[in-house]
C-alpha cells in the first residue's frame, strides 16, 4: 500500500480532533524561546493597573488607560491586562537578574471590528543581565525570524515608541508579494521600568520583545479573516488532522 | 499626517525622491504610504515635533538638510491692551493673543496657500481659518480666529465648575463637564480650549478683524477630550502630543507675514501671557553608555555630529535638548536618536548564550495531546459572558450589555459552540477548551482556576467503526480511562429541553480544574512535544449549508476497497468536502464486501442543487463502477448515461 493510500484509510477509520491554531502558534513561539534558554511563566488575565501601566511607565494620561482602550472592572479596581507585560513584571519584582523569561497567553482591548477582536494573545519575552544591548536583541529576533519565516526571510528594524522600552523598534518581514509587513514588537528595557522593578538600572540592561500570536497565525496559516479563529466552527478547526 | 511632497522639498536643501525620501522616513520611525504627490504618515505618539512640515524638515536635517526659509513678519509689534485673565496658568503657561485687522475681505490666494487645499484633506473655510490651518500645517502650531467683534467682555481662561453646553464652529452641541479647560466670555463658554472654537465667536469670509489666540496647552489637559465629546480637530491632535512650548512667537509672526501676504494690515497688536520659563533639558552625553545601549562602536564626533544635526547642542559632556524634543529624558533616548540616524538596520547583530533549560511538563498541553487523539477539537472562546452569577467579575465597560461579566465557567461557550456546528449538520461534535476561569470574593479579591472544559454530543466518530455508536457517559469515562480520576462527578447530561434544538441526541459536559489531575500521570506516556515547525495553510470555509450523499458499494475483496477509497481520494472536486467510510460489511462466505461511503458537498457561492452535486459525482461513481467486480446495489442504471 503507497504512503498515499495509508493516510486516506487511516482517515477514514481514525478520528483525530485538532488543537486551536492559535493555541499551536502560541506553543510554537514559546518553545521557540525556551529553546534559546527563556523560561515559561503565567501571569493573571486580571491584573492591577499598577502591573499593567504604571510599572511599565504609561503614565496616568496615556491614550491606552482610558475607558475606551481598556476593560476595567470591578468598578476600576483591575483591568483585563491589554498585554503579557504585566508577567514580566511581577517575575522581575521575583527574580534576581540574569533573568530571561517568556511569558504568553490572553490579553484585553477595547476594540471589535473587522480586524481587532476584544481579545487576543501574544508571546512577550524578557532577558535582563549585565551588558545586554540592542545588538543582542537583533540577533534574538533574526534567529526567530528564520525560523518561523525561513532562512532567507528579508527583515526590516524600524524605530517605534513603546513607554516600556527605549530604543524601541517594530520589525517588518518582506511578503511573498513584496509587501513589508509588521509581525513584532520590541526594545531595550526602559531602564525606568527596571527600577520601577528594583533592578539597578546602571549595573543591568534588558530586551523585550512581543509578538501577536493572531497575525503570525494569520500569516503562517494562511488565515485571512481574524474571526476564524473564534468561531469554533469545525469546518475551520477541523481541517488541520 | 498628510504632507505635499513638493511643500517639504521647498524647505529642504537637497532634493530626494519620493522613494528615497519614503525609505529615510521609514529609518527614522515614520511609517508612510505615498499617493501620488502625497505622503500619509502614521507618526509614533511620542513624535507630536513632527506633525508639520517644519518637524519633518528638522528631522530629516542630517539627510537632506534643512532649509530655514521660511518669510517671517519682523516689524515691531505694539503691545495690545487687552482683558484677560489665566486662572489656569499651569495648564496653559504661554498665550498669546494678536490683534489684527484688515482693509478688505480677501478672495483669492496665493499659489503656496492655494496647493494647501490641493491634495491634501483640507477645506476651505474663510480666509483668516484657512491662514491659521496652514500655519499649523508648516510649523506645527495650532492657533485660534476669534471674530473680534464678537467678542465683548473679559476674557477668561478656566476650568469649568459646573456643567455648561457649549455649540461647537461646527454646528455641534455638546456638554462640557465640569473642571474641563475652556474660554469664557461673561460665563459662557466660547472655546473648549485646545480643542475647538464656538459658533458665536467664530470667523467667517466677511470677518476683516480678528483675536488670533496663539497657546501651549499641557498635553494632559487636552488627552482624551476631543473623544470625550466626540470632536476631532488637529489642535487637539497636536496638543495631545505636544506641542513646542517656545513656538508661538514664530507662529504668530509667520500667520502676519502671511495675512501681508495677501491683504493691507490696518493694525496690529500684541498680547502675551507668559507664566513659566521653559527649563532647559541638560543630559549627559556618555558615547560608551550610547554604545553600551546599542552594541555599537560609534566614535565621539559621529555621535555629536548626529546630536548636532537633530538640533541637539553639544557642550563637552553634555546634550542641551530642543524645546520642541519633550520625548528626550535619558540616555536611552539618546541612544535611540542616534540610532535612527544610523538605521536600526546598520546596528550590527550580536549572539546572545542563555544557559540552555530543561523543558518542564506542561498539564494543558498533555490534555491537549491526549483529547485531539480522541478525536476531540480544540475551541477558545472569549471570556465575556452576560450571566450575573455569584461572585462573577463585573466589567465596568462592556463592549455591549451581553458582554458584562467575565464568564466563571466554560459551559455556556461550549453548549453555545456546540450547537453552533449542529446547525452546521456536525453529526458528531467533540470539543475542548482550556482556560483560566476568574471570580471574586466578598472582600474585592480575585481567584483564577484553570480549567477543562469538554462537550459531545452526536455520532461517537465519522469512520465505520464508530458511526453508528452515539456519544454517552461511556465513551467520555474512556477517554479519561488512563488517569485515576473519576470524571463521572464533574458529567453533566444537558437538558435538550431548554435548547433551541430539533437534536435529539445526548449532550454531555464535564469541567474540571486542571489541579484535579495532579498526581494522575504516573503510569502515563506524556508523550513528546511537536516540534513539527511547517506550519499548516488553512483554506477558506463556506458560509452555505452542505449536503451528503451515501452510496454502498458491493465488492468482491478488501483490496478493492482501498481501490475506490484512493479514486475518491484522487478525485479533484471543488465542492466535494469530506468522504468517509462509514459502514461496512464483509461476507466471507459469499466473497462480498459491502463499504458505504458518505460524501459531502458544500459550495462557498451558493447553496447547492440536487442536479450540481449529481453531476459532480456522475465521473467520479462512473470510475469507480469500471473497477473490476464493483457495483452499487439498487443504484438507477440511468444516473449515468
Amino acid at each position: 500500500m503507497s504512503p498515499k493510500e495509508n493516510l486516506f484509510i487511516s482517515s477514514v477509520t481514525k478520528d483525530v480532533g485538532s488543537k486551536h491554531p492559535i493555541e499551536e502558534m502560541k506553543n510554537k513561539l514559546v518553545n521557540i524561546m525556551e529553546s534559546f534558554g527563556f523560561s515559561y511563566e503565567e501571569g493573571p488575565e486580571i491584573e492591577t493597573e499598577e502591573n499593567n501601566f504604571d510599572m511599565l511607565n504609561i503614565k496616568k494620561n496615556h491614550p491606552a488607560r482610558q475607558m475606551h482602550d481598556t476593560f476595567y472592572v470591578e468598578n476600576r479596581s483591575f483591568v483585563l491586562r491589554t498585554h503579557t507585560s504585566p508577567v514580566q513584571i511581577r517575575s522581575m519584582l521575583k527574580l534576581d537578574p540574569p533573568i530571561s523569561i517568556v511569558s504568553a497567553g490572553k490579553v484585553f482591548r477595547k476594540d471589535d471590528d473587522s480586524t481587532h477582536l476584544p481579545m487576543f494573545h501574544q508571546v512577550e519575552a524578557i532577558c535582563v543581565d549585565k551588558n545586554i544591548n540592542f545588538s543582542n536583541l537583533k540577533y534574538l529576533i533574526f534567529e526567530i525570524c528564520s525560523i518561523l519565516f525561513g532562512k532567507d526571510v528579508e527583515i526590516r528594524f524600524r524605530p517605534s515608541y513603546f513607554p516600556f522600552t527605549e530604543p524601541s523598534a517594530e520589525v517588518d518581514i518582506k511578503s511573498e508579494n513584496g509587501k513589508w509587513l509588521e509581525i513584532l514588537g520590541c526594545g531595550i528595557v526602559n531602564p525606568i521600568v527596571l527600577d520601577n522593578c528594583n533592578i539597578n538600572s546602571n549595573k543591568f540592561s534588558g530586551l523585550a520583545l512581543g509578538m501577536g500570536v493572531e497575525r503570525i497565525a494569520m500569516l503562517l496559516n494562511n488565515v485571512n479573516d481574524i474571526r476564524d479563529f473564534y468561531k469554533s466552527n469545525l469546518d475551520f478547526l477541523g481541517q488541520k488532522k | 499626517m498628510k504632507f505635499h511632497y513638493q511643500h517639504l522639498l521647498e524647505i529642504l536643501k537637497k532634493t530626494p525622491s519620493k522613494n528615497e525620501l519614503s525609505e529615510i522616513l521609514f529609518q527614522l520611525g515614520h511609517e508612510n504610504e505615498i499617493e501620488g504627490e502625497i505622503f500619509d504618515l502614521e507618526l509614533t505618539p511620542n513624535r507630536g515635533d513632527c506633525l508639520s512640515l517644519l518637524g519633518l524638515a528638522r528631522d530629516l536635517n542630517f539627510f537632506f538638510e534643512f532649509k530655514n526659509n521660511l518669510k517671517i513678519y519682523d516689524g515691531q509689534l505694539e503691545d495690545f491692551n487687552f482683558d484677560f485673565i489665566n486662572h489656569e496658568p499651569n495648564a496653559c503657561p504661554e498665550i498669546i493673543f494678536l490683534y489684527l485687522e484688515i482693509e478688505n475681505e480677501v478672495n483669492s490666494y496665493k499659489d503656496y496657500l492655494e496647493s494647501y487645499f490641493e491634495g491634501l484633506p483640507n477645506k476651505r473655510v474663510n480666509f483668516f481659518t484657512d491662514v491659521s490651518n496652514y500655519v499649523s500645517y508648516e510649523l506645527g502650531q495650532p492657533t485660534h480666529c476669534y471674530d473680534f467683534s464678537s467678542l465683548q467682555g473679559t476674557l477668561e481662561l478656566k476650568k469649568i465648575d459646573k456643567k455648561k453646553d457649549f455649540i461647537t464652529l461646527q454646528d455641534k452641541k455638546i456638554t462640557i463637564d465640569e473642571g474641563d479647560l475652556v474660554f469664557c466670555i461673561n460665563d459662557e463658554v466660547i472655546n473648549l480650549a485646545g480643542i475647538m472654537g464656538g459658533k458665536s465667536t467664530r470667523c467667517n469670509d466677511k470677518t476683516t478683524e480678528i483675536l488670533l489666540e496663539c497657546a501651549y496647552f499641557r498635553p494632559d489637559e487636552i488627552l482624551g477630550k476631543s473623544t470625550k465629546y466626540g470632536l476631532s480637530s488637529d489642535a487637539s491632535h497636536k496638543y495631545e502630543r505636544f506641542v513646542d512650548p517656545a513656538l508661538q512667537d514664530l507662529a504668530i509672526r509667520r500667520f502676519i507675514q502671511i495675512v501681508k501676504e495677501h491683504a493691507t494690515i490696518k493694525e496690529i497688536k500684541l498680547y502675551k501671557n507668559s507664566n513659566t520659563k521653559h527649563l532647559e533639558r541638560i543630559i549627559e552625553l556618555n558615547p560608551s553608555k550610547i554604545n553600551s545601549i546599542l552594541g555599537s562602536k560609534l566614535d565621539n564626533k559621529k555621535i555629536i555630529q548626529i546630536l548636532n544635526n537633530l538640533f541637539f547642542e553639544t557642550i563637552e559632556n553634555k546634550v542641551r535638548v530642543p524645546s520642541f524634543r519633550n520625548d528626550i529624558l535619558t540616555a536611552n533616548d539618546i541612544a535611540e536618536e542616534i540610532a535612527r540616524v544610523i538605521g536600526y538596520n546598520n546596528i550590527p547583530s550580536q549572539k546572545i548564550n542563555l544557559p540552555k533549560l530543561e523543558k518542564s511538563f506542561s498539564l494543558s498541553n498533555f490534555l491537549r495531546n491526549s483529547l485531539t487523539k480522541s478525536g476531540f477539537t480544540e475551541v477558545i472562546n472569549f471570556q465575556f459572558s452576560n450571566k450575573v452569577k455569584n461572585k462573577s467579575i463585573s466589567i465596568d465597560n462592556p463592549l455591549d450589555q451581553n458582554k458584562n461579566r467575565i464568564r466563571t465557567s466554560l459551559k455556556d461557550s461550549l453548549l453555545e459552540n456546540l450547537l453552533f456546528n449542529e446547525r452546521r449538520q456536525k453529526s458528531s461534535i467533540k470539543l475542548f477548551e482550556i482556560s483560566d476561569i476568574y471570580t471574586v470574593d466578598s472582600n474585592g479579591d480575585i481567584h483564577i482556576k484553570k480549567v477543562i472544559g469538554l462537550i459531545a454530543s452526536g455520532r461517537v466518530a465519522n469512520n465505520y467503526k464508530d458511526f453508528s455508536k452515539k456519544i454517552d457517559m461511556r465513551f467520555i469515562d474512556s477517554i479519561f480511562k488512563d488517569l485515576s480520576i473519576d470524571v463521572s462527578k464533574y458529567l453533566l447530561n444537558i437538558d435538550r429541553q431548554l435548547l433551541n434544538t430539533k437534536r435529539k441526541e445526548e449532550i454531555l459536559f464535564l469541567e474540571i480544574p486542571l489541579e484535579k489531575f495532579e498526581g494522575t500521570f504516573d503510569d502515563v506516556d506524556i508523550g513528546q512535544e511537536d516540534k513539527n515547525i511547517n506550519f499548516f495553510k488553512y483554506q477558506e470555509i463556506s458560509d452555505y449549508p452542505s449536503s451528503m450523499r451515501d452510496f454502498s458499494f458491493m465488492v468482491s475483496d478488501l483490496d478493492t476497497i482501498n481501490k475506490i477509497s484512493q479514486k475518491i481520494f484522487d478525485f479533484d472536486s471543488k465542492i466535494l468536502k469530506d468522504a468517509f467510510l462509514f459502514d461496512f460489511y464483509e461476507n466471507a462466505a459469499k466473497h462480498q464486501v459491502k463499504a458505504a461511503y458518505r460524501f459531502i458537498f458544500q459550495d462557498f457561492s451558493k447553496t447547492l442543487t440536487d442536479d450540481e452535486i449529481n453531476q459532480e459525482l456522475e465521473p467520479l461513481l462512473s470510475d469507480i463502477l469500471k473497477l473490476k467486480n464493483v457495483s452499487i446495489p439498487g443504484y438507477k442504471n440511468d444516473f449515468l448515461q
